[in-house]
């Protein structure tokens, strides 16, 4: 995999454990290099159990719901599973209010979620 | 709810149609709210607004043509939000946008921006040609003593409002973006 510059990952058993390393995603070229490197853990590394874990992140946009959006559909394709967790109660209303908590599994925080794999 | 008439700090800014130049705004209004002391929900949710209003002007509206400008008029008072924010583009009518949160376009790019102002703006309205809109929003939790007109001493230093607050900046060109900018920044 080339270098990471906007997330980091373990793997936890056979679970990508991702860490968003930026705290506003909202940057064009960002988006775009954060969704490069999402894709390519599922279409270049194989991955099909994916935690994303949104600590760092105080903001973002439409732009980066987007991507996720895309990330989520990926996963779904393959038959994988896709997880949100340790996500700011603001953000949290965002996915809410867009409905997008109906299609993104959000757990609280990292252990909860990789318990429900 | 009676607020002091000096607390309200207007801008105007013509900026190039690069999201770089409309991020140094958001980063003075930030400030600006932050030192009217508003929460930080509300200011989540303007930056939220704002950010995509712009980035609908520069993207959508401007095509990204750096030849074209943003037009930004800015009122922020301890209680009241307000953001103009024009392109030059064709415009487009926001109610042709399906809603994104309907289950069959859940999964779909368009729509999600407007319904992301709306949902967090008190009111969102678009000018009939679709290329400019007006955010508006008002403040969730209680105005602070400091701000309340009755309570405000005549001639107490403490309780002046500070310079920055009553200033309005013109900049009708766009030669004049760099140096708004840098007054924002610095704020």
């Amino acid at each position: 995999m080339s270098e990471l510059r906007h997330i980091s990952i373990n793997v936890v058993n056979d679970i990508c454990v991702v860490h968003l390393l930026d705290n506003r995603i909202v940057d064009d070229m960002n988006i775009y290099e954060l969704g490069t490197e999402l894709f390519a853990l599922v279409e270049q590394n194989g991955y099909e159990k994916i935690l994303l874990n949104f600590s760092n992140v105080g903001f973002l946009s439409s732009a980066a719901l987007g991507k996720l959006i895309m990330l989520y559909k990926k996963v779904a394709v393959r038959s994988g599973v896709l997880k949100l967790c340790n996500i700011t109660p603001d953000i949290r209303e965002l996915f809410t209010m867009m409905n997008l908590d109906r299609i993104f599994t959000i757990c609280s925080n990292e252990a909860d979620a990789l318990a429900t794999f | 709810m009676s607020t002091v008439g000096d607390f309200i700090w207007k801008k105007d800014f013509c900026i190039p149609s690069k999201t770089e130049a409309g991020h140094a705004i958001l980063d003075g209004v930030v400030l600006q709210l932050q030192d009217f002391e508003w929460s930080q929900k509300d200011i989540f949710a303007i930056q939220l607004a704002f950010e995509e209003a712009l980035v609908n002007a520069i993207r959508h509206g401007n095509q990204s043509n750096n030849r074209l400008g943003v037009q930004v008029h800015l009122e922020i008072s301890p209680e009241h939000f307000l953001a103009q924010i024009s392109d030059e583009g064709a415009g487009f009518d926001p109610d042709d946008l399906p809603d994104p949160t309907l289950e069959d376009f859940l999964e779909r790019p368009c729509g999600r921006g407007v319904k992301l102002m709306r949902s967090f703006m008190s009111s969102v309205e678009f000018n009939e040609l679709g290329n400019a809109v007006t955010l508006e929003k008002f403040r969730s939790n209680p105005l602070p003593e400091r701000f309340r007109k009755e309570e405000m001493p005549e001639s107490s230093e403490a309780a002046a409002p500070a310079p920055s607050v009553t200033e309005t900046v013109q900049s009708p060109s766009q030669e004049t973006a760099d140096e708004d900018l840098d007054d924002v920044s610095s704020l």
